[in-house]
């Protein structure tokens, strides 16, 4: 038989690329989840090298390569939208119901912002400088969802304004 | 002094949006035949390829260490093979190391990825993102790029109107490029109409899903001088990476690029960067890339992106004639396109989109979620 | 807020996944749809003459492209049995399969020497069969074994379901 590359002899096999996985949170991640979890409060640690206070927390600073541990300091739950973009895609691993608000959150006293998602709101009236507030999840998650989600302080409009991007 | 090292030969298969009928293995194989075929090398510690170094990404390939399931192809069979995961840019600088380290004269780069494999290319960049923290709220690599678009735009003046440029230029260009294929040129208008993804990013503003494979043979210059009568030399160059959690970072700040410019620039001895390159391909994996990366790299004034596209910039500074990523490559192979398409700028080879007499190139990689990790490479001629 | 060290941790079971779809290429592709027809195809390296099997689109060593198909087995002489007491996940689909089992290389017939092909053993036969072996000139012959075919055929490796045993019973 000769070799003669043919694409009658090609075709596609559906698969999936599939392991399970048990991820350990860690003694700084799971002081931080836990602490949301059964106090509803929102954990940071404080690097003394560089003075930030740090969200997530870590075990070190990676500017200064500082130790982190037990610098713990308490933030938000209140914050400032520092920037978002509203995820309007489905996909497996996008929570749902999309459009989906990802906004950058500087929680007060915090230097670095949290990446979460913004709830309770028309997304396109979402601005950068709004005042938003953690509503915590009715029942104990392992993860940031810990934090169902963001909604804004105040009572917002419902109806769609300017954009604050140009163009 | 440390040895000069040369890029001797390049190949690269098509890239299409969907090579069903090709393994992985069988487009490598296409790219080290047509390196084989351009140089005359066989593989051997005596005067041939002394080493190979594949690029690839395990959950693009949906395989652990996914080159030890290619080894043959790459002819690193009994021989030295080393794997670059971080983007393939990143291979070249492996390459120069080890040449000039005296350990091997000549080198085999070579990389693929075939992205119309996974079901989608955002839930395989999801998964770059921590189990605690960032994948529970849905992030990838789109919705990384939307914050940091978004952060950028603003500061530069970049509206949708220069985005719609951008991606009009870039398809126009493809048509020029013939390793590109089925990918159709489109208006103003229609990207202007195309859905939004992450706000501000459009469909049309984001790198078309690719598949395909590309090579470079690089040696040491009295080798480089016996395998080609045009070599082009890696000059310098240089990495920065940025902190892993978004929030960390200053988004818009081009850190990470403006430090991985100037350890390049310094390394290749530029002093004055913004008349420097007579090409510059840069990995633009979403439309608002192009003008941010070309402040990062100092060749447009910091905050100057919008009014460097109305002035025709991209064309005047000669950016991305390939079509760059806009035009479909792969996301970890942006950056060894980019150096692929600067060397064929500069041994002449670039056909419709080549530049008349280029003499210095740069080229840019860049991966992680909103501009992580990048590389510079600056590429000369004799 | 420091406080003692005796703290919970907190672990997160999660199986990731993304669908795929493989392609076989022309050289993988003609060997699995071959399979389909009950036929196992080889591929021989135009330099050194060996067969592989599953075929690859390159002889390694010889560094050259493969260029002649050639079928063989179905039935083969077992040289090689892997009796395995711990499965890992399987990547496509994250379950872990039943133990023990045993991974085979069999010594095709139309092959010779190290041209073995792998695949599963009829788990009835584990502790039936016994290994081929050569060692200088002496000859131990291994088991006979046979393909048994799936009904329903898709042009995969699992169209066959495993090797089993192809000899009369032993004496008791």
């Amino acid at each position: 038989m000769e070799l003669t590359p043919d694409l009658r002899d090609c075709f596609t096999v559906p698969g999936k690329l599939a392991l399970p996985y048990t991820y350990f949170a860690g003694r700084i991640g799971s002081r931080f989840l836990l602490a949301l979890q059964e106090e509803h409060r929102i954990l940071g640690v404080r690097c003394a090298g560089c003075a930030t206070v740090l969200v997530p927390p870590r075990a070190t600073c990676d500017r200064c390569q500082a130790d982190l541990a037990d610098t713990w300091v308490e933030v938000g739950p209140a914050g400032r939208v520092e920037n978002f973009t509203v995820v309007r895609y489905a996909d497996r691993h996008v929570p749902e119901p999309v459009p989906l608000v990802l906004a950058l959150i500087r929680l007060d006293g915090a230097d670095t912002p949290l990446v979460h998602r913004l709830g309770g709101m028309d997304p396109e009236a979402v601005r950068v400088g709004l005042r938003v507030t953690a509503v915590f999840a009715a029942e104990p998650r392992d993860t940031l969802l810990c934090i169902d989600h963001f909604r804004p302080l105040a009572p917002q409009p419902s109806a769609a304004g300017p954009r604050p991007q140009g163009g | 002094m440390a040895r000069r090292v040369g890029i001797c030969a390049v190949a690269q298969t098509t890239w299409e949006r969907d090579k069903w009928s090709q393994r992985f293995q069988g487009m490598a194989l296409e790219v080290l035949e047509d390196l084989l075929a351009r140089t005359g090398l066989t593989f051997s510690e005596d005067g041939g390829i002394g080493m190979s170094i594949s690029v690839s990404d395990d959950i693009f390939d949906a395989r652990t260490i996914s080159d030890n399931a290619m080894t043959d192809v790459l002819g690193a069979h009994m021989g030295c093979e080393e794997k670059v995961a971080q983007e393939g840019l990143q291979a070249l600088y492996y390459g120069l190391a080890a040449i000039r380290s005296g350990h091997v004269d000549v080198v085999l780069v070579l990389g693929h990825c075939k992205e119309s494999q996974p079901a989608s290319r955002n839930q395989v960049t999801h998964m770059a993102f921590d189990p605690f923290y960032t994948r529970p709220v849905g992030l990838d690599f789109t919705a990384a790029a939307g914050l940091q678009a978004q952060a950028y735009a603003a500061r530069a003046g970049v509206g949708d109107r220069h985005l719609a440029q951008v991606v009009v230029r870039a398809r126009q260009l493809a048509t020029r490029n013939l390793k590109i294929t089925g990918l159709p040129v489109v208006t103003a208008a229609e990207v202007l109409a195309s859905p939004l993804l992450a706000d501000p990013l459009r469909e049309l503003h984001a790198y078309p899903v690719s598949d395909g494979a590309v090579g470079l043979i690089l040696a040491a210059e009295e080798r480089a001088r016996e395998i080609t009568d045009r070599p082009v030399w890696i000059a310098g160059v240089g990495n920065c990476m940025d902190s892993f959690f978004l929030g960390d970072r200053d988004l818009a700040s081009n850190f990470p690029l403006r430090q991985a410019a100037a350890r390049a620039y310094r390394r290749a001895g530029i002093d004055h960067p913004q008349n420097a390159f007579d090409v510059v391909e840069l990995s633009d994996q979403y439309a608002y890339q192009q003008p941010m990366w070309m402040e990062g790299l100092g060749l447009v004034p910091a905050g100057g992106g919008g009014a460097w596209i109305d002035a025709g910039g991209p064309e005047a500074a000669r950016v991305n004639l390939s079509g760059g990523m806009l035009a479909g490559n792969p996301l970890i192979l942006g950056g060894l396109v980019r150096a692929a398409e600067a060397a064929l700028q500069l041994r002449g080879e670039a056909g419709d989109h080549q530049v008349p007499g280029a003499r210095r190139a740069l080229a840019h990689g860049v991966m992680g979620p909103a501009g992580q990790f990048h590389t510079v490479a600056v590429l000369e001629r004799d | 807020m420091g406080g003692p060290m005796r703290q919970r941790l907190i672990t997160l079971r999660q199986t990731i996944a993304v669908g795929q779809r493989f392609a076989t290429g022309p050289v993988m592709g003609r060997f699995l749809m071959a399979l389909r027809e009950k036929t196992i195809l080889a591929i021989r390296c135009p330099s050194c003459g060996r067969l592989q099997s599953p075929p690859r689109e390159i002889c390694a060593p010889c560094r050259v492209r493969n260029t002649e198909w050639v079928e063989v087995g179905p039935g083969g002489e077992m040289r090689m049995l892997e009796y395995v007491y711990y499965a890992s996940p399987d990547p496509l689909s994250g379950e872990t399969r039943e133990t023990p089992y045993g991974a085979v290389g069999i010594l095709l017939d139309g092959c010779r020497d190290e041209e073995v092909f792998w695949h599963l053993l009829n788990p009835a036969d584990l502790d039936r069969v016994r290994m081929g072996i050569v060692i200088g000139d002496r000859v131990t012959r291994g088991s006979r074994l046979r393909p048994v075919w799936a009904d329903a055929r898709t042009g995969s490796i699992s169209d066959i379901r495993y090797f089993e045993l192809d000899e009369p019973p032993a004496p008791a």
